[in-house]
């Protein structure tokens, strides 16, 4: 059923008016945020996992606005301490008949008099939301770090899904996907997609979760990252020894079609992986950054421990002067080496799980053979055994 | 019933009304290739490579009917989809590699719309086993690359 905007109707809900609820601690618990998270797989029982990266995102908005709001009314100040540990939010209750998780503050903010910084940035945050749907524009007045967290918001959300504010009111404020997007495309022809980046951190902020990564194009790119927990990540990527050791980002990035990928707006993972072979690791930089849906549409991202097996094997086989082969990807995410004549085919598949086959065929003698060589030794015997791997 | 032949060759499926098996040994079969299955002036073998969906007959063009360059216009503009370009092989060394090309273009079996003009497919169904597949599609590749790009987009 819609309602008269169109959008589908809720049903599991993240409040709760406060005669239901409990408190949890010796102060006490004030019901807080009138969220709702519906549609999709909100709609089929239970509260999904991924309602709660959506709900911690909230959490992080309401620590970066209530900062903001602090620091606006305490110029020259410094924050009071643990202020973002006063406004913890925890779930106390589900709700009989479904799963509706009850959000509540443990503690209230320990500073003498009004405002309840807390209050003001659930109230600022309502309205800002209100503005974006309305307006397709962020408040003027707030720090990056908050920029950054508005962004995230609804991050997880599919095209039937909504993150919904003043939800249990009269006009509930509802953010979908695409308004996400059309936000964080907003002054700019760069739209905004989730995908993989690859590349050297350059640079570490870690106060303002900024950094710089350089691609293997060599443009720097600016990106930002709201989960502090990620510093770790970062930092060891940032220290990584050579040229050889890259990460592969899983990210939310600003891309236009002219210039690629113009800024990483918040990052959710970062791996690392080694590659080799310098003279190999463009092209495979290249396939360790494949999007899901790569082709097309069926392709999945290259496994990392793939790429960093086939740079070894690429390295075993110039270590035996043997011709290095063509590199491609598999829908499955594994890779594939090719060597092929006027009348002969090799070629060696590495799945994601870095089980190898190898086969070879030439049409000309009839001489066929298929093998599932275990390890690289293995392997570059198989390939220097059949002519076509010749030798440089 | 698949059709048995009389040299205990392939065993085909039976042509479905509207499906004209192509045997003229010296019209290709086009077909189009990933940019990610075309590297260093090499083509791959997943250029032969079956999709979940394709059911056995992997999609093509017929050369009497459609033109390298008509076919990667249709991909590209009309489908939306990426190609590196149009590759295109005999079915004179279809046949020889023990499999067929069959247009389906005026079947009930067709693709839905847009169909690509003249499509086509090669036929795959009546390989059961993994190494007669892998020798099949090693076999199309050899060709493939050998024969060299029917049509490459200007760069």
């Amino acid at each position: 059923m819609a309602d008269s905007n169109g959008l589908p109707a809720s049903e599991a809900e993240v409040s709760v008016p406060p005669d239901t609820v409990q408190d949890m601690a010796q102060d006490a618990s004030t019901p807080y945020a009138d969220l709702k998270l519906s549609g999709g797989r909100f709609d089929h029982g239970g509260f999904p996992l991924a309602g709660m990266a959506e709900l911690a995102n909230y959490q992080r908005l309401l620590f970066a606005v209530a900062r903001d709001l602090w620091r606006q009314a305490n110029p020259g100040r410094r924050l009071p301490h643990h202020f973002d540990d006063k406004l913890n939010l925890s779930m106390t209750e589900f709700r009989t008949g479904s799963v509706v998780p009850v959000l509540a503050r443990n503690a209230s903010l320990d500073i003498p008099g009004p405002p309840d910084y807390g209050d003001l940035a659930v109230a600022y945050i309502e309205e800002a939301f209100a503005r974006i749907v309305r307006e397709n524009e962020l408040p003027a007045d707030i720090s990056d770090a908050a920029a950054v967290a508005f962004k995230k918001i609804g991050s997880s959300l599919d095209e039937h899904e909504l993150f919904q504010f003043r939800a249990s009111s009269e006009n509930p404020v509802k953010y979908s996907k695409k308004l996400r997007q059309r936000l964080l495309g907003h002054g700019s022809n760069a739209e905004s997609r989730d995908g993989l980046v690859v590349g050297q951190i350059r640079s570490l902020d870690s106060f303002d979760k900024k950094f710089i990564l350089r691609t293997s194009s060599g443009n720097d790119i600016e990106g930002s990252y709201a989960d502090a927990l990620l510093f770790e990540d970062l930092h060891e990527a940032h220290k990584l020894p050579d040229s050889r050791t890259l990460i592969r980002l899983a990210c939310t990035y600003l891309y236009d079609a002219e210039s690629g990928v113009q800024r990483i707006e918040d990052v959710d993972s970062v791996t690392p992986f080694t590659i080799d072979a310098a003279r190999l690791s463009e092209r495979l930089i290249a396939l360790a950054g494949l999007e899901n849906g790569w082709g097309d549409g069926e392709g999945q991202p290259v496994s990392l421990p793939t790429v960093e097996f086939v740079s070894k094997i690429w390295q075993a086989l110039e270590a035996q002067a043997i011709e290095t082969p063509a590199i491609f990807p598999t829908e499955e995410g594994g890779l594939q080496m090719e060597w092929v004549t006027d009348s002969a085919h090799l070629q060696v598949a590495v799945d994601p799980e870095v089980a190898l086959e190898a086969y070879f065929l030439d049409t000309g003698t009839g001489e066929e053979e298929f093998d599932e060589p275990e390890g690289i030794g293995k392997l570059v015997e198989f390939v220097g055994r059949h002519s076509l791997g010749g030798r440089t | 019933m698949a059709e048995p032949s009389e040299d205990s060759g392939p065993v085909f499926e039976p042509l479905l009304p509207g499906e004209e098996l192509l045997e003229n040994p010296d019209e290709h079969y086009l077909r189009q290739c990933s940019p990610m299955h075309f590297s260093e002036g090499q083509v791959s073998q997943l250029l032969f490579r079956q999709s979940s969906q394709d059911g056995g007959k992997l999609s093509g063009s017929r050369s009497s009917k459609c033109t390298p360059e008509e076919a990667y216009e249709f991909r590209v503009n009309t489908l939306g989809k990426p190609s590196a370009g149009t590759w295109g092989i005999m079915v004179g060394d279809i046949v020889g590699a023990s499999s067929r090309v069959v247009d389906d273009s005026a079947s009930a079996s067709a693709p839905p719309p847009p169909i690509p003009p003249g499509h086509a497919y090669l036929d795959f169904r009546h390989v059961k086993a993994k190494a007669e597949e892998r020798r099949l599609r090693s076999t199309l590749t050899i060709i493939a690359n050998r024969s060299g790009p029917a049509f490459l987009p200007e760069e």
